[in-house]
């Protein structure tokens, strides 16, 4: 395409030449004609050749970007950790987005987080949702592990059907403890992605800490709140949930998930009922601090548009993503959410009517406050396909935290923080990055090594050993 | 195990002994296989350089620890088999 664009000399305004070059001609070749393509050919060649080179470039800047992050946060992974301790474990949350499957998801942390937490030498475990639910009903489990391991006790027997799995966590976490493997002494970390797992997120910290430790009973009538058949787990929660319960409305428009024998489990506790059970003992000052990350994830034909400007400016969201995934690695920061009353405003306008009718005394006079937690994210949700709105059919029970609004008590609002670097660690990070890229090889190196005609280095026997220098 | 007598039990802890010192004599040599390659270059003199002492503490250091650790693994995935039967993971 080149060559045919570059030949504006041979236009066809001059006298046409028969005879050519007469160098060209003396050594018998052929004689060139150079003219513009047809019309139609250009158009071809402009849009191809625009969107190639947009994406070409695009693409290298994701990958310089995420590179910066990288080279941000590997000095940690050259640290040593004892022998008997277990390297630092984040928890990452993944859900299928609404109106999709897991795959989006989990190509998303693959392609932006991943190397950011390998470049950090972090171990990660996944819990992943495929349900609505799923991950609010695997973080709870979670917590409600550590609470018994912290020594509370169920008030019932446990049933047989999660025992299997439970007896082998707690072996390998007693084998652990014989042997003197400790596990990672700072903070830990969880990383939540997109809002709908946010959403479900918060609702299993809260189910986790203050729903009780025992399964629902499977066959109990839905006006009665699952947190009265623990009340020789919390006795002080007694009189409290007798009273509050009463001044509701009949009808509550979440209505309380029947317990089913499809996944998810169903929940321990419902968001009316937060303010009236206590909170556990083992509930610390602070809790792991976490990462909510943006997934943004856009569905439909007539998104096409968008879709296609994201497709081709993802530089801008690999650094963002980098960026807040250092400050998990990193760990250096972290700061608790904010409560605000202007907030209050912003939030859930939709929802707001609703809430004072059906929240419980205790809640009332949280619908002033606002908590930065529920606005988290919040502009992914306009975007969300519209089977997550949708209200259950008649016969459906299944459970909707991505529709209903967030509950937030203050008990588990006030302890969470989020992950945050540090002012300057922007500069900091390009100026990491520029000293990482002064070792590179140049392209004349690199062209010399693919080529084979590489310059000879000192022979091995007088080059220093890497690393030896500092004792 | 149980169904050996006394003479057999013998035979049998000594065979365990002599093959338990030999996967260890396994790992010593290949230990100061690995790090004599890794770290020692220089033969103009008898004595080993700073750099090289150093560097063959590190090395020693790295694998011992690293199969401390992996030993730490197997022994939990050991306790994790007979728990259950079966592989864990399955």
């Amino acid at each position: 395409m080149a060559e045919k664009l570059l030949g504006k000399d041979a236009a066809p305004a001059s006298v046409p030449k028969p005879e050519g070059n007469p160098a060209l001609r003396m050594m018998g070749l052929p004689r060139f004609k150079f003219k513009l393509p047809s019309r139609n050919w250009l158009i071809f060649w402009a849009i191809t050749g625009s969107f190639t080179s947009t994406l070409l470039y695009d693409r290298y800047h994701k990958k310089r970007a995420q590179r910066k992050w990288c080279n941000f946060v590997s000095h940690l992974a050259k640290e040593t950790v004892p022998p008997t301790m277990m390297p630092r474990k984040t928890t990452i949350f993944l859900a299928a987005p609404p109106g999709d499957g897991l795959r989006p998801a989990r190509d998303h942390f693959h392609e932006y987080i991943k190397p950011i937490l390998v470049a950090g030498g972090l171990d990660w475990e996944v819990i992943e949702g495929r349900k609505e639910g799923d991950v609010r009903a695997g973080l709870a489990e979670k917590i409600r592990k550590l609470r018994k391991r912290n020594g509370e006790k169920l008030s019932q027997e446990p049933t047989e059907e999660s025992e299997e799995k439970e007896n082998l966590d707690d072996l390998l976490y007693e084998v652990r403890q014989r042997s003197g493997v400790t596990e990672w002494n700072g903070v830990q970390g969880d990383l939540v992605l997109g809002r709908h797992t946010w959403k479900e997120y918060i609702r299993g910290l809260h189910e986790g800490w203050l729903g009780p430790l025992d399964p629902p009973r499977p066959a109990e009538s839905p006006d009665t709140p699952p947190a009265d058949s623990s009340p020789a787990e919390h006795p002080s929660s007694e009189a409290a949930s007798d009273s509050s319960p009463k001044e509701e409305p009949p009808a509550p428009d979440p209505p309380p998930p029947k317990p089913a024998k499809i996944t998810p489990k169903p929940p321990y506790i419902t968001p009316k009922d937060y303010p009236s059970s206590s909170a556990p003992p083992s509930l610390a000052i602070s809790m792991s601090p976490s990462l909510p990350v943006p997934l943004p994830h856009l569905l439909g034909f007539l998104n096409t548009p968008t879709r296609v400007y994201r497709f081709l400016t993802r530089r801008h969201l690999a650094d963002s993503t980098g960026r807040s995934v250092a400050a998990l690695v990193l760990a250096s920061h972290s700061r608790p959410y904010t409560q605000s009353a202007e907030l209050a405003s912003a939030i859930d306008p939709d929802f707001a009517p609703n809430d004072t009718n059906t929240a419980p005394e205790g809640a009332v006079t949280q619908t002033s406050e606002a908590w930065e937690q529920e606005a988290v994210l919040k502009k992914e949700e306009k975007e969300w396909h519209k089977s997550a709105r949708e209200p259950n059919k008649d016969e459906e029970t299944r459970e909707r935290p991505w529709r209903e609004p967030m509950t937030i008590d203050s008990r588990i609002g006030q302890r969470m923080s989020q992950f945050e670097l540090e002012s300057g660690a922007d500069e900091e990070a390009a100026k990491v990055d520029a000293e990482k890229r002064l070792e590179d090889p140049s392209l004349v190196d690199k062209i010399r090594k693919w080529t084979g005609f590489e310059k000879q280095g000192k022979k091995g026997w007088d080059m220093g050993l890497e690393g030896a220098e500092d004792d | 195990m149980d169904g050996l007598n006394a003479s057999e039990q013998r035979e049998f802890q000594g065979r365990m002994e002599k093959k338990q010192m030999k996967e260890f004599m396994t790992m010593y040599s290949n230990l100061v296989q690995r790090c004599f390659d890794d770290c020692v270059n220089d033969f103009t003199t008898k004595s080993l350089h700073s750099k090289e002492e150093g560097c063959v503490m590190k090395c020693v250091d790295k694998y011992l620890k690293g199969s401390e650790r992996l030993g730490q693994r197997f022994q939990e995935q050991n306790a994790a088999m007979m728990q259950s039967g079966q592989l864990p993971g399955r």
